[in-house]
């Protein structure tokens, strides 16, 4: 499988969160196709920037986006576009 | 003291076509940036980094258009390759490893010419590489006018100012068709 790019990773949690609502971590680990560990620190990433925010429901933890996370969609959807067409994703 | 000049007319529809690819670029720059500080993403900066040196390199190209001064306007060309070489390597270097950076910086600060013909080969890679028609349109342009350039500097041609002109006209173009290709208009 060919390697994805970070910026992919990230768009795909963010449009995942976007179109489905708010998801737990286990949840994101099959849209990020990463490891428990690895998604877990990459949203406690996008929570330092203000693009998601974790709300602890009972025993698990729920990841919704923010409205700066859904306005940095478009701009991580044209970088990947360029990444394409450059044949560099 | 440098001596500003008005561009003669034949000169004028090279401006504006560089001023339309100098704006598309400017904003693929700032998306590409934008983008690599939310995903943390290396080789998007990378990839920003590189167009960016292309927006100056046109940035460059344009302001001697201006120039009146010989040796300011030949500096100034230089130069402007010389970001364009970069701006190849970096883009390049966002799918490479950095270790391959060194090697290829290293010979462009001995001979122009030498610059030349390795900013015919990137350029050449970079389209070969490339998926869009536009790009790979665009960077076998640069690629060829770079060919054009290096061969007016190693062997000796009487048509050397027409082969500069086409040389320069197919820069000019190649930049636009990378600029539409990347497709970011606003």
């Amino acid at each position: 499988m060919k390697k994805r790019s970070r910026a992919r990773i990230v768009y795909d949690v963010l449009r995942q969160l976007a179109y489905e609502g708010p998801l737990t971590l286990t949840g994101l680990t099959y849209v990020a196709k990463m490891p428990y560990d690895r998604v877990e620190r990459l949203i406690n990433e996008l929570e330092k920037k203000g693009l998601v925010s974790i709300v602890v429901e009972g025993s698990s933890k729920k990841v919704s986006i923010t409205e700066k996370g859904l306005r940095s969609l478009e701009d991580l959807m044209k970088a990947i576009d360029i990444l394409e067409k450059l044949g560099l994703e | 003291m440098m001596q500003i000049m008005f561009p003669g007319l034949f000169d004028i529809p090279l401006i504006f076509i560089n001023l339309i690819s100098a704006y598309i670029l400017a904003l693929s720059s700032y998306k590409l940036y934008k983008a690599s500080r939310l995903a943390t993403d290396e080789s998007i900066k990378l990839l920003f980094l590189g167009f960016f040196m292309l927006f100056s390199s046109i940035v460059l190209s344009l302001t001697s258009f201006f120039i009146g001064d010989l040796f300011i306007f030949s500096s100034m060309v230089l130069f402007s390759i010389y970001l364009s070489i970069s701006g190849y390597v970096l883009i390049l270097l966002s799918r490479l490893s950095k270790i391959f950076a060194q090697p290829l910086l290293f010979p462009l600060t001995y001979y122009y010419a030498y610059g030349e013909f390795v900013a015919f080969i990137l350029s050449m890679i970079l389209a070969l590489r490339s998926r869009s028609y536009l790009i790979i349109t665009g960077f076998l342009l640069l690629s060829i006018s770079h060919l054009f350039r290096f061969l007016i500097f190693t062997t000796f041609s009487p048509y050397e100012i027409v082969i500069v002109l086409i040389a320069e006209i197919l820069r000019t173009i190649g930049f636009l068709s990378i600029s539409i290709g990347l497709g970011v208009y606003r």
